[in-house]
């Protein structure tokens, strides 16, 4: 690579410089993340004929032929009969399209958003080291346009640049967008995993068939996942939140560590402690365990840059204060009412 | 202070003194070490660093860091009282021991200059001044929340001329060695053209009160020309001539300057050389003394300004004698070593920051390399430093940011280059400060005259939306300064 010339120090002659763009001090976030596309798209291919692929995509094929022929001739038959129930029937069936298309459409999007998100996750870790470099400012934008999709992220934004200036480096400048924007952020996912945990937890003790327990941990997990993956601005879809599900079963059979054996342990013993109690009670707080350990999964993937060392959250603590708050609950309503009410 | 006490007087004064002084820093430690409820920070700097300034400036914007709305965390992001909004107050007052810093006057100056003029720095103060700020804050650490849900922590800023610090060298000298060394740097460089009549002087001559007072007054001429324009260096010894300070009207002690002494020959008696010396040692007990014991020693934290963009602008000489300032200056804040200073006296001072200022003078991606270019000035030839690691810091500072830093595209290259007005000139102009290496310069670098840094003037700051929304004066990690300085005591 030819060095360029140096620029000799000194006055520059004015309007012989033009601004370049890029700065977050200078210009509005939002940058559309849909932009990070064609480099996803780029990523290697595995090479040759893949018949599991041309069986999916030729049964897809013939099922869509046979469904819309099929459908056309029986609109066409509708309207030999009548054409009043013809236009009826076939309004229908291009509402039925139109509406499935849109589906399709809006659940590629948040994966493909899903998918730059992730890609930003990545480079996080580069800029973290990034002391006295001034490349992340692109960065910077990228992660504003992802959080700022809900108005508490435009605000924290807003106030993230408020207080950045043009001389903090790409470490500070993330120090500062951990401290002012992903803290407010990481306190409403964890209320979302303890809330959800309190839930599974009464729902599994008081719920009378072993089917409908079950039904309730995976239905408020699912809307745990949810919550957590729009706190962190990632709007998952229905294919998001089992992409966000696929990543974190990964992630949870990679990463076996000590940390995690110990907490497992953990909530094992205190399950057979609290089944000492009550059977049914030490399976509602099992599943409550097991739910804020999934939330903590949840919210560790979504979180566009990694944590601290020492500000993770931990389990234990998260899992006593979401009981505390339960058992605060059942004291306040099973103390007789005050005049104050609604307290939720 | 107690300059003009006689020097010999009884021991068992002496004793009481130090009997008084034992329980004094023991009931301190008592009350404030354990505690941790106020803390002494002397900002300093070798000549025009820019202590007033940064004083000015981190009072102002402690002062506003108060009033700072939700979420807000103004200009100090990184002083975590203010990061984690637990500052309720910040309350600035005159210190009692002290003269008053003059802050009002200096802010004013900087944030609402009068009539129409652009706003200036303030003027360099001379001798000990000081200003203290109280400030209330709300504990976060888990100790201190069961402890109490308020509580008040007092900065206590104190600013002193850095010329005093070279004082502290001649502690450990004799005044044959002190002449020796001094006539060696007199004779060399640029220094060996600034004439003077004491360099004419005989060690044999009759010293007369006449004679040692002109000897005085010529070697302080000597130092001052030293440190001026053109020659801007800064190992002027000693320091306290060219600044006596406020409390000092009996300059008698001064009255020696270097002479050429015979190797080995003892002094005659009644001789210009036994006068000089005799001097030299009241010198030692009656300024530099008390200066340590009554002050140096008593900081808590000390910040240290170097102005290191000067130095380069400057030259290689004038670089040169900083780095032999600094390097002198340097053993007199470890605490660990058993110099003499250790053994006589216990400094309080636990940390110490030396700043590189005027940092807003280079592009922001040059910061890391001033620091480093301190750093390297202060190393011996092996790269070690004589002071402990986890006492001393390095930073590239700034009180006032006068520059903006911008992207541009120039000549097909993109830079970063500094807008700014500089100083003498009414617009903006767009420049190229160009890089500063991050080791020592090579005799290339100042060949290619690639250091050529301009002065700016600070930015125009409206005062009322300074006040209302808590912005402050801009500046250059005067919070990492602050946090590095003070943040331990805010548990």
């Amino acid at each position: 690579m030819s060095e360029p010339t140096p620029i000799k120090p000194g006055i520059l002659p004015s309007g012989a410089t033009t601004p370049l763009p890029g700065s977050p001090l200078d210009y509005p976030p939002l940058v559309p993340v849909d932009q990070a596309l064609p480099e996803i798209a780029g990523t290697k291919r595995r090479r040759g004929f893949r018949w599991g692929v041309a069986l999916g995509l030729s049964l897809v094929g013939f099922l869509a032929t046979l469904v819309t022929v099929d459908a056309s001739l029986w609109v066409v038959d509708l309207f030999q009969r009548s054409p009043m129930l013809g236009f009826g029937s076939a309004a229908l069936l291009v509402t039925v399209f139109a509406s499935a298309a849109g589906l399709i459409v809006t659940e590629v999007r948040a994966l493909m958003r899903l998918r730059a998100a992730e890609e930003i996750r990545e480079q996080g870790h580069r800029f973290m080291q990034g002391a006295g470099k001034f490349e992340g400012h692109g960065y910077l934008n990228d992660l504003m346009g992802l959080i700022s999709g809900h108005p508490t992220g435009r605000i924290l934004c807003d106030r993230f640049r408020d207080t950045l200036s043009d001389i903090h480096d790409d470490r500070e400048a993330l120090q500062l967008f951990e401290r002012i924007v992903l803290r407010p952020l990481d306190e409403q996912a964890q209320s979302a995993v303890r809330r959800a945990a309190r839930d599974t937890a009464v729902g599994a003790s008081v719920s009378p068939i072993a089917g409908i327990d079950a039904a309730i941990v995976i239905w408020r997990s699912l809307r745990m996942i949810r919550e957590i993956g729009e706190i962190y601005g990632l709007r998952p879809s229905r294919l998001g939140v089992l992409s966000l599900i696929r990543r974190m079963l990964v992630t949870a059979t990679f990463s076996v560590t000590a940390d995690m054996v110990g907490d497992v342990i953990g909530a094992h013993m205190g399950g057979r402690l609290a089944g000492l109690v009550s059977g049914k009670l030490a399976e509602g707080v099992y599943a409550g365990v097991r739910t804020a350990r999934l939330g903590l999964f949840t919210l560790e993937q979504c979180r566009p840059l990694p944590f601290a060392e020492g500000d993770r959250p931990n389990l234990r603590q998260l899992v006593s204060q979401s009981f505390a708050t339960l058992l605060q609950d059942a004291e306040r309503k099973s103390e007789p009412p005050r005049l104050t009410g609604g307290t939720e | 202070m107690s300059i003009d006490k006689p020097a010999n007087d009884n021991l068992l004064d002496q004793a009481g003194r130090w009997l008084v002084r034992s329980a004094d820093d023991a009931l301190r430690g008592l009350g404030e070490r354990v505690l941790r409820r106020r803390l002494r920070v002397a900002a300093t700097g070798l000549s025009h660093a820019g202590k007033t300034v940064f004083m000015t400036a981190l009072l102002h914007n402690l002062r506003l860091a108060a009033r700072l709305g939700e979420g807000q965390a103004g200009h100090l992001p990184f002083f975590e009282p203010v990061a984690k909004a637990a500052l309720d107050d910040v309350t600035l007052s005159p210190l009692d021991d002290l003269p008053i810093f003059p802050f009002e006057a200096n802010w004013r100056r900087i944030v609402v200059p009068a009539g129409g003029t652009p706003p200036d720095f303030p003027p360099s103060t001379t001798g000990v001044t000081g200003f203290g700020a109280a400030l209330r804050y709300r504990p976060q650490g888990f100790w201190g929340r069961q402890l109490s849900g308020s509580t008040t922590v007092t900065i206590e800023m104190v600013d002193y001329p850095g010329e005093w610090l070279l004082d502290l060298p001649l502690l450990e000298l004799s005044y044959a060695d002190w002449s020796a060394a001094a006539l060696r740097l007199a004779d060399s460089g640029s220094r060996a053209r600034i004439a003077g009549e004491w360099r004419s002087l005989d060690a044999n001559m009759l010293a007369t009160e006449a004679l040692l007072e002109s000897a005085r007054l010529s070697f302080t001429g000597y130092l001052a020309a030293c440190r001026a324009a053109p020659h801007h260096l800064s190992h002027v010894q000693p320091g306290r001539f060219l600044n006596p300070g406020d409390g000092t009207a009996d300059l008698s002690a001064f009255r020696f300057c270097p002479l050429r002494l015979a190797p080995g020959a003892t002094a005659k008696f009644g001789s210009l050389a036994e006068a000089m010396a005799q001097r030299f040692e009241r010198y030692k007990i009656e300024i530099v003394s008390p200066f340590y014991r009554d002050i140096f020693s008593r900081f808590d934290r000390q910040l240290v300004l170097v102005d290191v963009i000067g130095a380069l602008n400057a030259g290689p000489e004038s670089f040169h004698d900083m780095r032999r300032a600094l390097r002198d200056v340097l053993p007199s804040f470890n605490r660990g070593n058993d110099s003499l200073l250790a053994r006589l006296f216990s400094s309080r001072t636990e940390k110490v920051l030396f700043a590189a200022t005027k940092a807003d003078h280079v592009t922001a991606n040059q910061f890391h390399n001033l620091r480093l270019l301190l750093r390297a000035m202060m190393t011996d030839h092996t790269g070690a430093l004589p002071i402990a690691a986890d006492e001393a810091d390095f930073a590239a500072l700034s009180a006032i940011k006068c520059t903006t830093n911008r992207r541009v595209m120039y000549q097909g290259q993109q830079i970063t280059v500094l807008e700014g007005i500089i100083r003498g000139r009414e617009e903006p102009e767009q420049l190229y400060p160009g890089e500063i290496p991050e080791h020592l310069p090579t005799e290339e670098d100042w060949r290619s005259e690639r250091f050529r840094f301009y002065d700016f003037r600070p930015p125009d700051l409206d005062a009322e939306s300074a006040n209302a929304t808590g912005r402050g004066i801009p500046h250059v990690h005067l919070d990492r300064a602050l946090q590095f300085l003070t943040g331990d005591l805010f548990w």
